[in-house]
């Protein structure tokens, strides 16, 4: 998608950047020792360091990672936020007290100050490098995923620039000032989370039928054949055996993709008279449509036409639509939920029929490659479960072993 | 806490015969709670591996058992963290009273 940056979100970002670095230059000036640089003169109030912890908490992993995953394979996506937590538990109820006991802020002292082994000084420092690094490449793909639409920046941009603030930030005071960044941060994070769910409980959800000409479109094979001007291709290379059909405008010559991936709720199989014996009934084929994306010789053309913000051009259109919502107490359809608390929240989307997103990679016969991003109806309820998303999809069979 | 020169701070570690006792108490309170926590983790692991049936079954709250689990999950962890600090200060208090803390 082509994101065009905003003089708000520029200005807001710029005068946070300051803000921290200025509290960051300041109090650099009051770190006099290494126990000071590293470990804050254990001095920070226990207020401020568990909203850090809190902070370190809700990074790009959570905010954005577990986001995701839940807006692409519902419930899995929650187990990742349980999990992290469970690790905390661990932290608190294992690890405190002996740890304080030995009067040590850090697991590395803590094993040194009872072992005195070199060697177990070293294999700590080493793998808390390697955690810190595995932990980092996701933060930093976030940064860069995160500054794309906030400032139009490239994804490599953003992540040199996050890059350059925190160094500048951790270098010039240690652990004083990342824990007060962090606490900052986790304040922010909390209070604007809270804000935002607060708004999107008040909204309410909307079904497509009320988004006018972007629901997404379906319709039956025979209707595909029909549309006007416009003609079915065979399938050739890449696309041989894969469930699209792909037809071409004959007037502009811009293809589109359809995705024929069988029935969803909500289909009109057949329509047929009372008497009419089962052979008889024709089963009613439907395709969905689809976006893609195919890279040739470096150019990118989205939906058949050059990617673009120009005359003739195109870029993705924004998804997440719910196909539609269960009816009301009286039977009737119902396009819009209105304000719902948490719990009706949820049971909204349980009784819902939701469009989530999948896509698939395809290389043509010349080279170039098109990924297309199919809509899949998914009820809510099977959203509401675990074994949703690919790592966990074994849980839904019923073999032992993949379970 | 003093800060000082680099060398070695003073620190709880000082005083670790005293207070050995209430932190070896402390462990133990954190270490129950701990189980007490991973059994109620495994159990919503294995039902959701082996009873997906009952994750997917309403409960009077609205949300089906998958969510009010997992969420519970959740907000027990915060409870059960007040709980470890409601318990390590009636150990602290306990220890006081029993004449440790010389």
């Amino acid at each position: 998608m082509i994101y065009s940056p905003s003089y708000l979100a520029v200005g807001v970002f710029a005068f946070f950047v300051l803000i921290v670095l200025g509290i960051s230059f300041y109090l650099g000036a009051k770190a006099k020792s290494a126990s000071g640089y590293y470990a804050a003169h254990g001095e920070i109030p226990w207020f401020v360091n568990g909203i850090a912890f809190a902070g370190d908490y809700l990074s790009a992993a959570s905010f954005l990672g577990i986001c995701g995953m839940i807006a692409f394979y519902g419930y899995d996506g929650f187990l990742y936020s349980i999990g992290f937590l469970a690790g905390w538990i661990v932290a608190l109820f294992v690890v405190a007290e002996p740890l304080k006991r030995m009067g040590k802020f850090t697991f590395a002292d803590a094993l040194d100050s009872k072992f005195h082994s070199k060697g177990i000084k070293l294999s700590a420092a080493i793998s808390t490098l390697v955690v810190s690094i595995f932990y980092l490449i996701p933060q930093m793909v976030g940064a860069g995923a995160l500054i794309k639409p906030l400032l139009g920046l490239e994804s490599y941009q953003g992540v040199i620039l996050v890059g350059v603030i925190v160094i500048l930030i951790v270098v010039t005071a240690g652990m004083v000032s990342t824990t007060w960044v962090q606490f900052i941060k986790g304040a922010l994070l909390v209070l604007f989370c809270t804000i935002l769910t607060g708004m999107i409980l008040q909204r309410g959800l909307t079904s497509q039928s009320a988004q006018g000409n972007r629901a997404i479109k379906r319709i039956t094979k025979g209707e595909l054949s029909k549309i006007p001007g416009s003609e079915v291709l065979a399938e050739s290379g890449g696309w041989k055996g894969k469930p699209y059909i792909r037809t071409r405008d004959k007037s502009t010559g811009v293809l589109s993709i359809w995705s024929d991936r069988g029935g969803e709720t909500g289909d009109v199989v057949a329509e047929f008279a009372l008497g009419t014996p089962l052979e008889a009934m024709t089963s009613v084929d439907y395709v969905n449509e689809t976006q893609y994306v195919t890279t040739k010789n470096g150019r990118k053309w989205v939906n058949g036409k050059p990617q673009g913000k120009g005359e003739g051009e195109t870029d993705f259109y924004a998804v997440g639509s719910i196909k539609f919502l269960s009816s009301s107490e009286t039977g009737e359809k119902r396009d819009s939920t209105g304000p719902v608390g948490p719990l009706g929240f949820f049971q909204e989307i349980q009784d819902s029929v939701i469009y989530t997103w999948a896509s698939e990679k395809i290389t043509e016969d010349d080279g170039s490659i098109t990924i297309v991003y199919f809509p899949k109806a998914t009820t809510g309820k099977s959203l509401l479960l675990p074994g949703g998303s690919p790592t966990f999809a074994d849980l839904r069979k019923d073999t032992l072993f993949g379970k | 806490m003093k800060p000082s020169p680099d060398g070695p701070a003073e620190s709880p570690a000082d005083h670790v015969d005293e207070h050995l006792d209430l932190s070896a108490r402390n462990s133990r309170t954190g270490l129950w709670l701990f189980a007490v926590y991973l059994a109620a983790y495994v159990v919503f692991v294995v039902m959701a591996a082996y009873a997906p049936g009952t994750m997917g079954q309403p409960t009077p709250l609205g949300p089906n058992v998958a969510i009010v689990y997992g969420f519970g999950l959740i907000f027990g962890a915060v409870l059960l963290a007040m709980v470890y600090m409601f318990l390590c200060k009636r150990n602290a208090d306990q220890f006081d009273r029993e004449g440790g803390g010389r």
